[in-house]
């Protein structure tokens, strides 16, 4: 590979605002992810980490701004991203089978119509060994764990074999075993060249897990490598003295 | 055809066509934007009726549709300015639509053909009369020819779009995100559940056909794990709700459209109290198992703790354990039963000690505890020092 490639950008965020009617959720947004990186957004409640996410997917609309995704606007690159949203966001009682779901994630490059086939199948079966859940495949969703939700959620977005994922609260309410389970497959998916962004909530691990971050309350505060950017000076920016990192 | 067999096509084949949108109304929790539908459509149909007359042709469904589609657009759109909370939007929309109609019935000489209590419950027996006629031989009832249609429309729809409509309902964002954007399919969906309503009115009415679109599909929903089991379950509900409503509706000479809309209520009801994994007493049984699960795992843990230390005697006897772990004595009782019979404890001269099987279940309970240790949200040794203790 040549060295370059490190400055390639995944995603790149231009002048971003996003408003709910004339409340600006985001505010004149710039953020690059460079190929090959695994990038937190930190940030309050309401600071616009989810809306920051489901913009660059053109879920929600923004006001003024551009994201461009390997240089080019989402929807041509649809295929390159895997999403995985708060686990919280849908209703786990639905009718539905762990394997469905993570088959789901095979029907973006079906398109409309297409039934999955024995190829989609196979890669499903192949996302729930990577998670570690091959023996729930039969399981309705509704009898998983958390944890096993989440798995379930990352499964159904491996099966696409994007090349970025973008990911809403991962560890949120999961146990040990999974968040562990969750990282080794983030540093995997970096050391193959993926790119994943994850938005996260929890302080003590970010210096673990990310190599930059991305810390936002409807404006970014600050962004860059995690060693020189997450700062008790900037947290405390973020968050508005309402936080403490524990740090010696 | 004769009017009994014409009764219950009719109302067979309008409750299998309600009985399938139903499920992804329920899925997506709009069963209330089905009631705002179906009394929406209302000044739709009175006012195709004014403008065709008394023909009856399938332009009749346009305008009812377009009204259905138009409380959704409208609801949308006022949810959307964020200055209601809840579904007041639907509160405002959907009477103010169903007034309109009121009014033009209510005058004299409208020339509509519709009462206003058939607006409300339908007149399953006027329908039958309505017989279709083939040259000179009547071939059944309109109704059911029309509810037939509209029967297979639906069905074709789901299993056209049925990828699509799982995908969209299960996860909107997810289904965006790869690229179905799910406002095209939702109005096409809530076009054909509109259709639907328009088609079972003249049957079942504008309050009744809510309890057909959702009773079933709710009832199916208690028992299904897959979708494709939902959709089988609520037709099959809401077939059997049409035979027996007619039955009893023969017996008692009452509406027929009440008493298959009551039926629904029925079966929905004896789901809701027996269903295997979601119903009322399953779900009684496991918090019951459950607590008595969590009780031996306690009274296994005490044991351990005393059994491995010098005040064996006095805390392991039977009364010691109610002293100890304080339950009333009857439940300490049943405890003590149902451990000894599990093998979890035994009965030791000096006492109740620990079997190895209670340490398994009492180290599975640690365990998990381990786990949450782990990733930070108990901390501190005393877990971990008790776990390593055994």
């Amino acid at each position: 590979m040549n060295t370059n490639s490190t400055k390639e950008l995944a995603i790149q965020i231009s002048d971003l605002t996003v408003a709910y009617e004339e409340t600006a959720v985001l505010w004149d947004i710039d953020v690059s992810v460079p190929v090959g990186t695994i990038m937190g957004i930190i940030g309050p409640n309401g600071s616009g980490k989810t809306t920051l996410i489901k913009a660059i997917m053109g879920i929600v609309e923004p006001s003024a701004g551009s994201v461009r995704v390997f240089g080019r606007p989402f929807r041509e690159q649809r295929r390159r991203v895997g999403y995985v949203p708060q686990r919280t966001s849908v209703d786990w009682d639905f009718p539905t089978t762990v394997f469905d779901v993570v088959l789901m994630g095979t029907y973006g490059s079906l398109g409309w119509f297409r039934r999955p086939g024995p190829a989609e199948r196979d890669a499903a079966h192949m996302a729930l060994e990577r998670v570690g859940m091959q023996d729930y495949l039969k399981r309705q969703i509704s009898e998983l764990s958390g944890g096993q939700q989440q798995r379930c959620f990352l499964a159904r977005a491996l099966v696409q074999e994007a090349d970025i994922y973008l990911m809403d609260e991962p560890f949120q309410g999961v146990d040990a075993r999974t968040e562990h389970a969750i990282v080794e497959i983030l540093r995997e998916m970096r050391s193959r060249g993926k790119t994943v962004i994850v938005v996260h909530h929890d302080l003590q691990t970010v210096e673990r897990y990310f190599d930059l971050i991305t810390m936002l309350n409807v404006r970014v505060v600050a962004q860059g490598p995690v060693a020189e950017v997450f700062t008790e000076e900037n947290l405390r920016r973020t968050y508005g003295g309402r936080v403490e990192l524990g740090r010696v | 055809m004769s009017l009994i067999p014409s009764i219950i096509l009719i109302a067979v084949t309008t409750a299998a066509a309600c009985a399938v949108p139903g499920v992804f109304l329920v899925l997506r929790r709009m069963s209330m934007v089905a009631e705002g539908v179906s009394h929406a459509v209302f000044p739709g149909l009175v006012i195709a009726l004014v403008i065709l007359g008394a023909f009856r042709s399938p332009l009749l469904v346009v305008g009812p549709a377009v009204l259905g589609l138009f409380l959704v657009f409208a609801v949308q759109a006022m949810n959307r300015t964020r200055l209601f909370a809840g579904d007041a939007p639907l509160g405002v929309v959907f009477p103010a639509l169903f007034s309109i109609g009121v009014i033009i019935v209510s005058r004299r000489f409208s020339g509509v053909p519709l009462s206003e209590n058939t607006v409300l419950a339908g007149d399953i027996n006027y329908a039958a009369l309505t017989q279709l006629h083939l040259g000179a031989t009547a071939i059944g009832p309109r109704a059911f020819y029309v509810m037939l249609v509209i029967l297979v429309v639906n069905m074709a729809f789901t299993v056209l779009f049925f990828k699509e409509l799982k995908l969209t309902t299960f996860d909107p964002d997810h289904a965006s995100s790869v690229g179905f954007g799910s406002s095209r399919l939702y109005y096409l969906f809530m076009a054909t559940v509109s259709i639907t309503i328009v088609g079972a009115f003249e049957a079942v009415g504008a309050v009744l056909v809510v309890g057909l679109l959702v009773a079933p599909a709710a009832s199916a929903f208690l028992l299904s794990k897959r979708l494709e089991s939902m959709l089988l379950l609520s037709v099959l509900f809401a077939v059997l709700s049409a035979l027996i409503g007619f039955w009893i509706a023969y017996y008692l000479d009452a509406a027929t459209s009440g008493t298959m809309a009551m039926m629904t209520g029925v079966i929905f009801l004896l789901t809701l109290a027996f269903a295997p994994r979601r119903g009322l007493l399953s779900k009684l049984r496991i918090r019951a198992r459950r607590r008595i699960t969590f009780a031996e795992q306690l009274l296994v843990m005490h044991l351990i703790h005393h059994v491995d230390g010098e005040r064996v005697t006095p805390a392991c006897s039977r009364d010691g354990v109610r002293q100890h772990v304080r339950w009333e004595p009857k439940f300490a009782e049943k405890v003590i039963r149902q451990g000894l019979e599990h093998g979890y404890i035994m009965e030791a001269d000096d006492g109740l000690i620990p079997t190895m099987s209670g340490r398994m279940l009492c180290s599975e309970a640690l365990l998990y505890k381990d786990d949450v240790c782990e990733c930070g949200i108990v901390r501190g040794g005393l877990e971990k020092h008790e776990y390593e203790q055994h």
